[in-house]
Parts: structure tokens; sequence; C-alpha cells
């Protein structure tokens, strides 16, 4: 029988029929080369599944709510557009005027840093124990409130 | 030549006895018992009662709320919150590790880590940072028809709050809290209205509230020398803190970018973040403040200040209840990076118009 | 010394939330279908993307285009199955487009994939996410992106079928492919883990 090629694959992520695992078993039995190769499989998931979780800021979430369904996010600006704004940014180095406020899309708010502060009080025996959650708690809410407090429905 | 070497050996006897007493901590003095009722209460006492909450978010607006208490440590602590004024309620519980807070109503919320103290080690390390940092003064009183001790801590550095502590003589537990700002502005209140001591195991069978959805909060890790290291790019920059605090410990919050520094001065945190990058991009919600080094950007939240600003490679952010001008100084003793140059700035704003396109 | 608490993973309801009282809004229950699916799905966003910055841009761009066709959504089906499709196909629109003129790009995950000796810190701190996270960059779209819905983000192949817009046996053949390029990238890597030293 030939080597196993996607098959190996399926087998291990056990998405085969249970005669397809049989047959692929009994080759495996007879073949060095393929069980190698389940092994390096295994070893490349293995190495995949230990990349840590990527944890979104926090922030995202809340502002993503509050954007959509809002008014036109950013249109797509034409190619002539790009080069206007070249000449713009010309006179700016000239006028040392900013053109824009920064755009960073992932800049944190204020209030993040300041929530994160109230979490580490929090942990000081002689805090308070209703005032150090409701200090902490403050950011949430208000972006919830804001959000079922809209009446449009699309 | 006898009387020589008992001099001597007087002498040498005296210079031990200096030695000594110059190694041993300086103390400010013994801890007020009422004091190490109050950091031991927390863990210790159970009870139920209703507090109002009070903060003062600048000099004309205030938040209140209501709140009713579930105490039973250390596994089990509610919280159901009524604000004062058009906001959502919202309820707290902790149970074990975790803190969860949702909206009663619609049972969405969010799950987090709750940060926790080792008791022991606050007393054998806080307590006497707080000792040196605040002048305590104690008076004895009555309230909720209970015998309690009245302390006050005035910080002996003049750009961080007053605390005025109302214990309850009996189990320690801090019945009413009163925080003065620097300027001697109210910052923030609470006391009980309703106090009841109940036995430790009250609320053994609580349950967690069914049908919540829940969404979890990013995880919050002791940061390794390793991990600041390859967060950062390189080793971290050294920061300057006001007067009186002490590093407590180094965190990363999800796998975000940021290190996190803890500091203490015994009873006010102060709270360092710091990221790679040379422009710093400011906090929405502060504005600038030219400085003769550099730009530094500003945000006040109650007895909290934010500063941001960018030295050495780093952006850092320090948020603290310590006055502007405490936390101005330790930015410009750390180092503040000027202005960046205009093409720095335009090549960034350049790069998210691209990609925007 | 304060110390800090790792939290607890709660499990999520999925489509139950779908079947809510007529009385909320689409609005409020886009929200709570979001927010059930936040974590994958942003995972699916950085992986496919490489770089936090293009992932929220992703994930935010795609939670507009979702709420906007929410009307189609069919309530009690599978919500991730659905928005994660937006994702992918939204990514796929990004990359046409990304063709056609050069961009830069802010990654933290850069440097040349190469597949000479591992780096023997890496192994032994086990912070491997490096060189694996740069050896998936290094694969094609299509291919990272199969690998990101079933080793990733957990996704069974016909999930990830469904979301690809292929067959499953596409899927299958796709996922092994991949697995065996990362196989090359990172072959001194994947010794060590044959081994147990890592």
């Amino acid at each position: 029988m030939p080597h196993l090629t996607d098959q190996l694959s399926a087998y291990l992520d056990g998405t085969l029929t249970p005669e397809e695992a049989a047959a692929v078993a009994s080759h495996l039995a007879e073949c060095a080369e393929c069980r190698g190769t389940l092994d390096d499989l295994q070893a490349v998931r293995n190495l995949l599944r230990a990349v840590p979780d990527r944890a979104p800021h926090p922030s995202l979430l809340p502002r993503t709510l509050a954007r959509v369904g809002a008014a036109p996010h950013r249109k797509v600006a034409p190619r002539w557009m790009i080069a206007a704004a070249g000449a713009a940014v010309g006179l700016a180095l000239l006028l040392q005027v900013r053109l824009l406020p920064t755009p960073h899309t992932d800049r944190a708010a204020g209030i993040w840093y300041f929530q994160q502060h109230a979490v580490f009080a929090a942990a000081h025996p002689m805090t308070d124990v209703a005032l150090a959650s409701y200090l902490s708690s403050v950011l949430p809410y208000e972006v919830l409130r804001e959000w079922s407090a809209t009446p449009q429905n699309p | 030549m006898v009387r020589n070497s008992t001099e001597s050996l007087v002498r040498v006897a005296l210079l031990w006895v200096l030695v000594g007493a110059m190694a041993a901590p300086a103390r400010a003095g013994p801890i007020p018992q009422p004091l190490l009722q109050a950091v031991r209460a927390r863990a210790a006492v159970a009870y139920r009662g209703e507090q109002i909450v009070v903060a003062w978010e600048g000099a004309a607006k205030a938040q209140a709320s209501l709140v009713r208490i579930e105490h039973d440590p250390p596994a089990w602590t509610r919280l159901d919150y009524v604000p004062l004024g058009p906001s959502l309620r919202w309820t707290v519980i902790r149970r074990d590790t975790v803190e969860i807070r949702f909206d009663p109503l619609r049972l969405t919320g969010t799950t987090g880590p709750r940060a926790s103290t080792d008791e022991d080690a606050f007393e054998t390390v806080h307590l006497p940072w707080l000792l040196e940092n605040y002048r305590i003064a104690t008076a004895q009183d009555a309230l909720l028809g209970r015998k309690v001790t009245r302390v006050e801590l005035v910080p002996s550095a003049g750009d961080r709050p007053t605390h005025r502590l109302t214990v309850d003589d009996e189990t320690g537990v801090v019945l009413r809290s009163e925080r003065i700002g620097p300027d001697g502005s109210l910052g923030e209140v609470t006391a009980f209205l309703r106090f009841e001591i109940m036995p430790v195991g009250w609320r053994r069978n609580a349950t967690m509230p069914a049908g919540l959805h829940l969404t979890p909060q990013a995880r919050v890790r002791t940061a390794s020398a390793a991990d600041i290291i390859r967060v950062l790019g390189g080793p971290p920059v050294g920061v300057a803190v006001p007067a009186g605090f002490h590093k407590t410990g180094e965190y990363l919050t999800g796998d975000g970018p940021v290190v996190q520094t803890i500091y203490s001065d015994g009873l006010s945190t102060l709270v360092v973040y710091q990221r790679r990058g040379s422009v710093a991009s400011p906090p929405q919600g502060s504005r600038v403040v030219p400085t003769p080094a550099g730009p530094i950007w500003v945000q006040r939240l109650g007895l909290r200040t934010l500063v941001h600003w960018s030295h050495a490679g780093r952006v850092l952010t320090m948020v603290g209840e310590v006055s502007r001008a405490g936390l101005q100084i330790a930015a410009e003793r750390t180092g503040i990076a000027s202005a960046p140059r205009i093409w720095d700035r335009l090549l960034v704003w350049l790069q998210e118009l691209v990609r925007s396109y | 010394m304060t110390s800090a608490h790792v939290t607890l993973n709660s499990t999520l309801p999925v489509d139950e939330l779908a079947h809510t009282t007529d009385v909320t809004s689409a609005r409020d229950r886009f929200a709570e279908l979001l927010a059930a699916h936040w974590d994958r799905a942003y995972r699916f966003a950085y992986h496919l993307t490489g770089n936090a910055a293009d992932s929220d841009d992703l994930i935010q761009q795609a939670a507009e285009e979702a709420f906007r066709a929410f009307h189609r959504f069919q309530p009690g089906t599978r919500f991730d199955r659905w928005f994660f499709r937006i994702m992918h196909n939204s990514f796929v629109d990004r990359i046409r487009r990304d063709r056609r003129r050069k961009i830069f790009s802010l990654d933290e995950v850069t440097g040349a994939v190469t597949s000479d000796a591992a780096d023997p810190s890496a192994i032994a701190e086990g912070a491997l996410d490096g060189p694996v996270l740069r050896a998936l960059h290094a694969l094609p779209p299509d291919a990272r992106a199969v690998i990101a819905l079933v080793d990733l983000v957990g996704l069974p192949y016909d999930d990830a079928a469904e979301i690809l817009h292929c067959p499953v046996g596409t899927v299958r053949s796709r996922l092994h492919r991949a697995r065996l390029a990362l196989r090359e990238w990172l072959r001194p890597y994947v010794d060590a883990m044959k081994r147990g030293d890592l």
C-alpha cells in the first residue's frame, strides 16, 4: 500500500470512519515511515496548541459594540485623496501643524488604566470591600448603559 | 593597664550597642491596635448590611450608590449595587479566586481575576511602610450603637489622600471611611447604614445565579524577568516614584505588550504601565501638558491622577492617588522624551491611513 | 505582597442565546451573541492577521458588517460559523486590496522564518510562540486560515469547511499540507517535542 497522505491528519484529528481508521491503523503497523510522519504531525499540533491564548484588549468589545450600527464608519478614501493628503502633509511640515489626531485604533481609554489601578488597590486589606469593587466596576457599566439606552432597531 | 582595657572594652561594647540600634529596622512607633484589627477583619469577620458609597469625580460631579452586602470570608462576598441616579443596577460576587460582575436584570456581565493579599506578608511588610509614611491619631467614639475608634492617617508627603476610618472595637470592621484629597476636598466616603455581625460560614450554601452569560476578562499573571524583557524588547527602564512608595509586584495582562508594576506606600497604591514605543499614544480622555523636557498627558478621576509620557524608547503611564504635581515630578525625575519629531508622527499617521484604505 | 489570581474560564452557552424574547432588540441579541464568541473570534482574527492592530481592525470591521447583515442570520443556528465566515471573507478582501500596494506592517512577529538551529533558551523557557507564530505567518493565507481554525481555535473539520466555504475534503488536504510545511520550518522544535524536551 502506498504511503498515507492526508488520511494521517484526519486519523490524528479523529475524523475518519471506523473502517477508514482501521485501514490506517493496519498500514501504520507495518510502515515505519508513516508512523514517523504521524509522530511529526502530532508534534506540530502540540506546538500549535502550546501557543498561549491571545487575549483582546479589554476595551475592544465595548468599543466595537459602541460602533456597531452607529453613524457611518470610515469610508474608503479614493486614490486622489491620498495625493491631496500628501500635499497637505508638506504644508504641515512647514507650518508645524497637527493634521489629524493620531488615529491609533487600539489606543486605550484612560479609564482602563484607572480601572486596572482600582483592581490592584482592592487587594489592600483595609480597602473597603464595597468601595473597591465600586471603583473598579465603573467602566463596563457606563458602556453597557449607553448601549441599552439606544431606542434604534435595525 | 587593666583600667585601659576595661575602658576600651566598654567603648567597644557601646559601639556594638550603637551598631545594633542602627541596624534594627526603623520603626516609627508601635502599630495601633485598631489598625491591626482593621487589617485582619476583612478576612476574619462575617457580616451583612447596607452601605452607602459616594465617590467624587471632580469638584461638582459625584457618583453614589447604595449597596447591600453579604460577606462570609474567605469564600463568599456578594454586593448588590443600587446606584442613586440614572445608572443600571449591578451585582458583584466574589467566590474563591474569581470575581464576577453582572447586570441582575439581563444576567450579562464579566468574569475576571480577583487580586488578593497575603495577610502575613502585609503585616510584616506593608504595615511598617504605613507607619513610616503616615501619622496616626486615634479617638474613641460610638456609631450604629457600637463602640468604635476613629483613626486618622495623615500622609507625611503632601501629595496624597488622608484617610479617616471608623473602626468597630469589637471586630475591627471599618464601619465608615472617608478619603480626603491633598487639597482638603472629600474624595470618597463609605458608611454603613445597617450592620450586623454573622457567624462565619453563614453563606456556606450560597450559589451563583443561574443563566449568567459572562465574558471572561483578560488574565493577570505575575511577570517574570524573562517575560518583561520579551514584552519590552529589553530591560525595563528605571522609573522614579513619589517618596515612600515601594515595589510590590510586576504583572502582565493577558498576552498584551504592557508590563504593570505595582507600588505601595503601605496604604495607597501606585501602578506604572510600561510598553515599548517612542511615540506616546495618549490615553483617550487625557490632555497634554507641556513641560520643559517634553510633553506629558494628564487625566484625573476623583482622587486618582494619570500621567502618561514617553522616555528612552518606552511609553510610561503612572496612575495613583497622588496629586498631578507629585506625578509630574516623578515623570521629570524619570526623564521625559522631547516631543516626537513631526516626521515620526507623520509616518505613523500615513501607515494608519494606508492600512485603512 | 499582593498576588493576583488566575481567571476562571466559564463555559458559555452558545446558541441558547439566540432564543430570547421578542422584547429585546436585535442590537441586544447581536451584542450577546458577539460577546459569547468574542474571545475565540479574536483568536481567529489574530492568527489570520499576525498582529494585534490588524486583528482589532479586522474584528471591528467584521462586527459592523455582521450587524448590517444580522437580519439574514437565522436565530438558533450557529452564530460562530456565520460570524467567522464574515471575518474570513473580510480578511480575503483585505489581502486582495493589499496586494495592490506595499503596506507597512506593524507586526509584532517579524523576522525571517529560518529552519536552522532552534533557540535553546526559547526551548528551555517554553517561550515557543515566537518561532511558531513566525512559521505560521509564513504560510499562505489559505493554509494559515485552516490551521488557525482547526489547531488554534479548535474547531472541527465541518465547521472549518462552512467558514471557509469549501468541501470537508479540501479542509483535510489543506490542513495536512500546512502541517507538513510547518514541520519543515519548525524541524528542530518538532524533534525536541518528540524527544520529550518540551
